[in-house]
């Protein structure tokens, strides 16, 4: 059995790694193991970070004890092997935590694409299979991490891309996640957690008041756009939420009726998204008269919203 | 043009040197930057002469280029007594004065954005895959998508309407700020992403071709036929519509890119029996990269 390094040491033998300071990662790390053998060739990595103790207890050690991030990049590389590989300008924050569902702690990694989105979520634990989580922009693992009132369970909170409008130019709206690991991964518990869905209700009303209210369009509006574009991502989701609580369970139906007339086709992609979620008989019928919209995107978009899985 | 004319009544102080402080500072409207742009040392700059400049000052001109922002001046000049007025005091005077150096108020011609793109992408991708590009125009349908082909667009930034490089949105939980992402190619902001649009071109191209295509999408490529046994590879339109989709972003992993392996027979995890294995455009789900596709290929200018 192999002893347990400290971190402290663990750092040092790091840093005097002749490979980890000069070459890649790609280069250093092992081979990567396949998911049908998981840990089949240990590494630097897998001996520096795997063998540490991941017990709850230690969280605030490794967590304070700084854990080098060339190490962490070099495990996420040897664990999450159906993605690209990540370099340490890829990883956008990390950190070790402890979910209340077992007696170890689990280490959360942002990790970005290239232009820096940090779209990439890696909840990662020794001997476990890794997971991954596609997010959207979510810098910080400190900020996805909430405990779930009056328990000690922490739960992953996160926006996943919903509906983008078009490039980055413009808002692209989100839809809340919220997962618990449970025995073998993570598990949607969306549902079970009402007054997280309330708490980003809340949020989003007061982000919707901000971005129309008229000292904020005086200075951003987009000349070539509806006015309604930059709050409209905000309240695609408000209004989702409205519809996932029981609240309305039309929301957003009227509102997008509306932008459904607008003169800006990313308005009218937007209407399509909310009358995709809605699926009303209304909702049907206001998607098809958009597949004969002028626009090609926005009469794609409704032919596609039609036939799913075409 | 600077310019800075120190006089005095006696005419004792009137050629007392002048100190220049000149800062180009860029940050987007959401807080992105400080960006600073080059420093100007007029210490080591020729004084300008002429018309425009008054006969007994010292006057400087520089054209700004590829860099904007906020343009902070500070001049400041200490007359000390000269040695036939030992009792009189020295007289230190200073002045501030902040303009902006702004987009171009015609825009680039859409002509010439496009052209670059062409020339970019064909360039780069012959560079490093050793043949030309599949589709050589691809470049400006994701320029489209990403920002309708504009560098810069009117709004209000340090109080000034005026043409500024675009910005995205800040999301709507405010992880990440107005600005963020600048431009054509909506790449990561910084002085020359922003205001010099063939540098924004070139961040971009650089990005889809030696990221997105060559690392990512020939990884995963070779990740995928490592698993699945007798499927080909992709065909350079395809390495293409991958990239596009990686470039979007909004997932990282190999089976879920816009080709995804698909088993003519009946398939058991990585097992294809009674068929093979082959790349199916990915519509699964309703994906986002597969639509982010289809639109960049409906866009191309």
């Amino acid at each position: 059995m192999r002893k347990r390094r400290t971190l402290p040491s663990m750092a040092a033998f790091w840093l005097m790694s002749t490979c980890a300071n000069l070459a890649p990662f790609s280069v250093c790390a092992a081979e990567p193991a396949g998911k049908d053998r998981p840990f089949a060739k240990k590494s630097d990595a897998q001996d520096l970070l795997g063998e540490q103790d991941w017990s709850a207890a230690s969280a605030l050690t490794l967590n304070s004890n700084k854990v080098p991030r060339n190490l962490v990049v070099s495990y996420i590389n040897e664990n999450v092997t159906d993605e690209p590989p990540i370099t340490d300008a890829d990883l956008c924050s990390f950190g070790f935590f402890d979910f209340g569902i077992s007696n170890k702690v689990i280490l959360l990694a942002s990790v970005a694409s290239g232009r820096h989105f940090c779209n990439t979520v890696a909840a990662l634990q020794p001997g476990k299979r890794p997971w991954t989580f596609d997010v959207w922009l979510e810098d910080d693992v400190q900020k996805i991490v909430k405990r779930a009132q009056g328990s000690r369970r922490a739960l992953l909170v996160f926006e996943e891309l919903w509906h983008p409008t078009s490039g980055m130019a413009w808002c692209n709206a989100t839809w809340q996640r919220v997962f618990a690991p449970g025995i073998d991964g993570f598990i949607d518990v969306g549902q079970k957690y009402p007054e997280l869905y309330r708490e980003r209700l809340e949020d989003l009303i007061a982000t919707i008041a901000h971005l129309d209210a008229p000292d904020h369009r005086k200075t951003r509006p987009s000349d070539s756009n509806d006015p309604r574009l930059e709050s409209s991502c905000a309240v695609m989701e408000a209004d989702r939420i409205k519809r996932y609580l029981g609240i309305d369970r039309k929301a957003g139906l009227n509102t997008a009726e509306t932008w459904a007339l607008s003169p800006d086709p990313l308005l009218r992609g937007n209407a399509i998204a909310v009358f995709q979620n809605i699926n009303s008989l209304e909702a049907r019928r206001a998607i098809a008269k958009l597949v004969q919209d002028p626009d090609r995107d926005v009469a794609a978009q409704a032919l596609q919203a039609e036939h799913p899985s075409r | 043009m600077w310019e800075a004319v120190v006089q005095s009544p006696d005419g004792l102080y009137d050629n007392t040197p002048v100190t220049w402080t000149v800062t180009l500072s860029y940050t987007s409207s959401g807080g992105k930057g400080p960006f600073i742009g080059p420093s100007l040392d007029f210490s080591t700059m020729s004084a300008m002469s002429g018309q425009s400049c008054a006969s007994n000052s010292l006057c400087y001109s520089n054209v700004f280029s590829s860099v904007g922002g906020q343009l902070m001046t500070a001049a400041s000049a200490t007359a000390s007594n000269p040695p036939s007025q030992p009792t009189q005091l020295s007289c230190p005077v200073s002045f501030n004065y902040t303009t902006y150096v702004t987009g171009p108020q015609k825009a680039v011609p859409q002509s010439e954005i496009v052209a670059m793109l062409i020339s970019l992408y064909t360039s780069l991708y012959t560079t490093a895959v050793g043949m030309p590009p599949p589709t050589p125009n691809l470049l400006t349908g994701i320029a489209w998508h990403e920002s309708r082909l504009e560098q810069f667009k009117s709004i209000t930034l340090y109080g000034t309407k005026a043409p500024w490089p675009i910005e995205n949105p800040p999301d709507v939980k405010h992880n990440t700020v107005s600005g963020a992402f600048i431009g054509i190619m909506q790449v990561p902001n910084g002085m020359s992403n922003a205001f010099d649009w063939k540098m924004n071109e070139q961040s971009g191209a650089d990005l889809f071709v030696n990221m997105k295509l060559q690392q990512f999408t020939i990884g995963m490529e070779s990740r995928l036929r490592t698993l699945y046994s007798g499927l080909p590879a992709l065909t350079p339109t395809q390495r293409e519509d991958v990239a596009i989709g990686y470039y979007y972003g909004v997932t990282s992993k190999d089976t879920e890119q816009t080709w995804t392996p698909f088993c003519t027979g009946i398939a058991s995890k990585t097992t294809c029996s009674g068929g093979v294995w082959q790349w199916i455009f990915n519509t699964a789900n309703d994906r986002l990269e597969t639509n982010f596709v289809t639109s960049v290929r409906a866009h191309l200018q």
